[in-house]
């Protein structure tokens, strides 16, 4: 009876319960068909392995369990599986089959303990493991690859399974490769691999601790796939869709080149070159594979060479090396997995013309001109291919236009004719062949860059002119005194005033007149807009632009920040609520993008944090707002919830910018229900990312619920869209009016 | 005599007390089964509120057992499953005032999107967790890693306190 002996007593005690906690908090948890089964397997760590009470085990996954005490061996039956092990013993006989473990089985306190893993992999279970929480999950595999065989023309690969099972396709840096992950699944036990051949290389592996099965694809050359969105599900199978491949070139009887694919391929784009003579043909979207060539012997084609010339985009490289004096040219054939080339008969080239703004020939065949643009001085040179020249077709016709000077012809070489235009300054062109008859060919080649019109527009704040011409041009705006005078000078054009129809003067612009002058060597077209009054003038287009946008204050506006940053949500990857015909990435930019072009026709600049596809954080897209300044920052969203039946139209402010930013929600808002006339679920406060960090006046607008069928309905129509952006500008537009009050 | 009777007190009352120190510490690594009635906040099918749903929920961690709970989903056909399918919590504790919960991949990749949405998912969970004593606020994980924004709406990289306006 002394205290220092009852103190150690208890000690001990704390010591034990303490412990036990730590070791029992050690130990994993097993559940297997999603029971915890931790309790009556009673595991135990052995060698880094983790052993379990045999009859339990076999219990839990209804097998059969039999002991042989003369030889300590056990043997577990399933479904025709025999497993069996003997006490000690590093080896496990699997049917006929024997592997080797680093933890045998042991017997401890009358019971036969068994390593785990093995054993239910033999019986066919995937096992998962969670670290965090240190749990096995064993359960049966929810899916079966039966079988991988090739599509018709091994244009696809097809992965026969019993059921779909979450996948995704993995592309690595080795074009020659891909891998195929399929989340809780398993080879079918009579699996059968159809593709592997001297070309193709295919291998399958579980995945430890992550019940997922992993296909490997090697191949001899680069795989025909492009992209990792190319894998998809047909008939309750995955499908791994490929880009056509070359399969042959053959040289037929009737003296044809015929270059074959296995799938629909485009135009190829030709070219002829010399030293040595080819014909170039760069088919887009074409893999190279094996393929098979047969070139007899003939008196157009010496050989022909293929190559991958690129990949994104893909396009596949057949060089013809052709013969002293030979041609081809491409038929028109309605085969389209195919490229059939004929020798060509030289064109006769005839009947040169300069007519209406356009350089205009005939040939009596059709032909593939090569055309580019030289400087130094300023030509267009106009090769054509395998032609010869009509003896009285004219040598040199003078032109008096602004942009051609001359045009001239001559022979190239024996086989070609070449046409020069003289330019009086760099520009675009075209090319247009048109077939009038059996056998004439109308060709012309017309240079861009033209007035369209001029548009004006008159509005609350600001007169808008619009000027529109067919190609970017150089403009430059000046503005004079002594009268009012806004004055446009557009560099380079090829038009003359007259043909320009002027429109009425409207708002602050009294009059307005167009003429022409040299500048510096320069052909100026000068616009002058005389004003009634001024303030000030804001340029909303870029330099150069094929829309010359420029918008007139009408009253006295401090020149103010007027940036307003719009940010379509969601992109890239991340698509935002998905309806069942559309991505709300899609709709928000479609919306955005209406917004965008009213609110500059207004006379505000606006940028976007996203003008296409892409995928953008959060963070970024405030910081863009933030750093450039903006005046306001509107953030264009539609909703979704678990329940279609809910709907209608929403707009949120970060819950600690109550002042600006409520009234530029509430007039946005307003104007949405008013035009829109969905269910008004008003104006909220939230944590919301974009509204919260950014520093000026800022909305997120909830447009439609993309998760609503009739909603989702209206969100694709091309109206309703226009409609909502209309909504959202004038909301602005009223906040803009209220706060100058 | 004394001595004796008195010594047996003292060293009943240690032991009582070590018992109690010894239950506490093993209630804070979770190993023993509690079981607790709460109300479980589930949306109203119009997607603009939070409604509760009382449930006796049952386990070592009851912090997890309630998310768990969430996860399944309401009884009640008037409300709506908030957490979307094959999500799991991969981790939960307290810290001060804070529960930090970290979920599995499947809360972003299976979610329906849309601010309404999300709204609701966050605070379904920040209302039922936030009902447990001492608990203020709770700060979102994803696979362990610290994130921006659970869909794309709401702020995710601070902790969340309950928002009384979407309650119903």
């Amino acid at each position: 009876m002394n205290l220092k002996k009852y103190t150690v007593i208890f000690l001990l005690l704390i010591l034990i319960l303490g412990s036990q906690a730590v070791l029992s908090a050690d130990m994993p948890k097993i559940y297997i068909n999603g029971e915890n089964k931790t309790a009556q397997l009673d595991p135990v760590k052995s060698n880094g392995a983790i052993l379990v009470r045999s009859k339990a085990l076999a219990q839990s996954i209804g097998a059969k369990l039999k002991w042989l005490g003369s030889i300590n061996t056990l043997s577990i039956t399933k479904n025709g599986k025999t497993v069996k092990m003997m006490v000690e013993s590093p080896y496990i006989q699997i049917n006929s089959r024997t592997i080797r473990t680093e933890s045998p089985m042991v017997i401890k306190d009358n019971y036969t303990y068994i390593p785990f893993t093995n054993i239910m992999d033999v019986f066919g279970f995937l096992i998962e493991h969670e670290r965090i929480s240190n749990s096995y999950y064993l359960f049966k595999p929810e899916s079966h690859l039966k079988e991988i065989v090739w599509g018709p023309n091994r244009q696809s690969l097809i992965l026969k399974m019993d059921n779909i099972a979450p996948y995704r396709l993995r592309l690595t840096d080795d074009p020659k490769k891909l891998i195929v992950e399929i989340e809780k699944a398993a080879l079918e036990s009579n699996f059968r691999d159809k593709v592997s051949d001297k070309n193709y290389y295919l291998k399958s592996r579980r995945i430890e601790n992550q019940a997922t099965l992993q296909i490997v694809l090697t191949s001899k050359y680069p795989l025909p796939i492009n992209s990792d969105e190319v894998i998809s599900e047909e008939n309750g199978n995955l499908l791994i869709q490929f880009m056509p491949q070359i399969a042959s070139i053959n040289w037929k009887q009737d003296n044809t080149l015929e270059i074959k694919t296995n799938g629909d391929i485009n135009k190829p784009e030709v070219s002829f070159l010399e030293e040595p003579r080819r014909m170039v043909l760069d088919i887009p979207g074409v893999l190279l594979s094996e393929f098979e060539k047969n070139l007899a012997e003939n008196k157009w084609i010496k050989d022909v060479r293929v190559s991958q010339f690129q990949f994104e985009p893909t396009i596949l490289r057949v060089v013809l090396d052709l013969k002293e004096k030979k041609y081809l040219n491409i038929v028109n054939q309605d085969d389209s997995e195919k490229i059939v080339l004929k020798p060509a008969q030289r064109a006769r080239v005839f009947d040169l013309a300069y007519k209406d703004h356009q350089i205009m020939f005939k040939t009596d065949a059709p032909i593939e001109p090569d055309l580019f643009t030289l400087q130094n001085p300023s030509r267009l040179v106009v090769n054509l291919f395998n032609t010869y020249r009509e003896d009285n077709m004219a040598d040199e016709i003078k032109v008096k236009e602004n942009i051609v000077k001359k045009v001239r012809v001559g022979r190239f070489d024996s086989q070609i004719v070449r046409i020069v235009a003289d330019l009086s300054e760099m520009t675009a062109y075209e090319h247009e062949q048109e077939q009038y008859s059996k056998n004439i060919y109308i060709h012309r080649i017309s240079f861009a860059n033209k007035f369209d019109d001029i548009e004006l527009l008159d509005q609350n704040m600001y007169t808008n002119i619009n000027i529109n011409v067919s190609g970017k041009v150089n403009y430059e705006v000046k503005k004079f005194s002594y009268p009012h005078r806004l004055v446009v000078d557009i560099s380079g054009k090829e038009i003359t005033p007259d043909e320009v129809k002027l429109p009425k003067p409207v708002g602050i612009i009294k009059e307005m007149r167009m003429g022409r002058f040299e500048l510096d060597d320069e052909t100026v077209t000068r616009v002058v807009f005389e004003l009634s009054k001024y303030f000030n003038h804001n340029v909303v287009s870029e330099n150069p632009d094929n829309k010359i946008n420029i918008a007139l204050a009408k009253s006295e506006i401090q020149s103010e920040n007027n940036l307003i940053v719009l940010d379509a949500g969601h992109g890239g990857f991340d698509p935002g609520a998905v309806g069942s015909n559309l991505q709300e990435k899609e709709v928000n930019l479609k919306i955005v993008e209406r917004l965008e072009s009213i609110l500059k026709s207004h006379g505000f600049k606006v940028m976007l944090t996203r003008k296409d596809d892409t995928f953008i954080s959060l963070n970024k897209r405030v910081k863009i707002a933030n750093n450039n300044g903006a005046r306001i920052f509107i953030s264009v969203h539609n909703n979704s919830s678990s329940k279609n039946t809910s709907n209608g139209t929403e707009t949120f402010i970060a819950p600690n910018k109550t002042g600006d930013s409520l009234l530029l929600a509430e007039n946005i808002q307003k104007q949405l229900i008013d035009r829109l006339e969905l269910v008004d679920r008003g104006v909220k406060k939230e944590h919301l990312y974009v509204v919260k960090y950014t520093e000026m006046p800022a909305v997120l607008v909830e447009v439609a619920f993309l998760s609503n069928p009739r909603e989702e309905k209206l969100l694709q129509v091309d109206g309703f869209l226009t409609e909502a952006a209309v909504a959202i500008s004038q909301g602005i537009f009223d906040y803009f009016e209220k706060f100058k009050d | 005599m004394k001595n004796k009777l008195f010594k047996l007190i003292l060293l009943l009352i240690i032991f009582v007390l070590v018992i109690f120190a010894v239950y506490y510490f093993i209630d804070r690594t979770n190993l023993i089964v509690k079981e607790k009635t709460v109300n479980l906040y589930f949306a109203t099918t119009d997607a603009m509120y939070l409604e509760t749903e009382e449930r006796t929920i049952k386990g070592r961690n009851l912090y997890k057992e309630a998310v768990n709970a969430l996860i399944t989903g309401p009884t009640d056909s008037d409300l709506a499953k908030t957490i979307p399918e094959g999500v799991k919590v991969l981790n939960i504790s307290k810290k001060n005032d804070t529960i930090r919960v970290d979920f599995s991949e499947e809360i972003v990749k299976n979610h329906w999107g849309g601010s309404a949405g999300e709204r609701l998912t966050v605070y379904s969970i920040v209302h039922t967790l936030a009902q447990f004593k001492g608990v203020k606020q709770v700060k979102f994980l994803i696979e362990g890693e610290e994130v921006e924004t659970l869909v794309g709406h709401m702020d995710l990289s601070v902790p969340l306190a309950p928002n009384q306006e979407i309650v119903k």
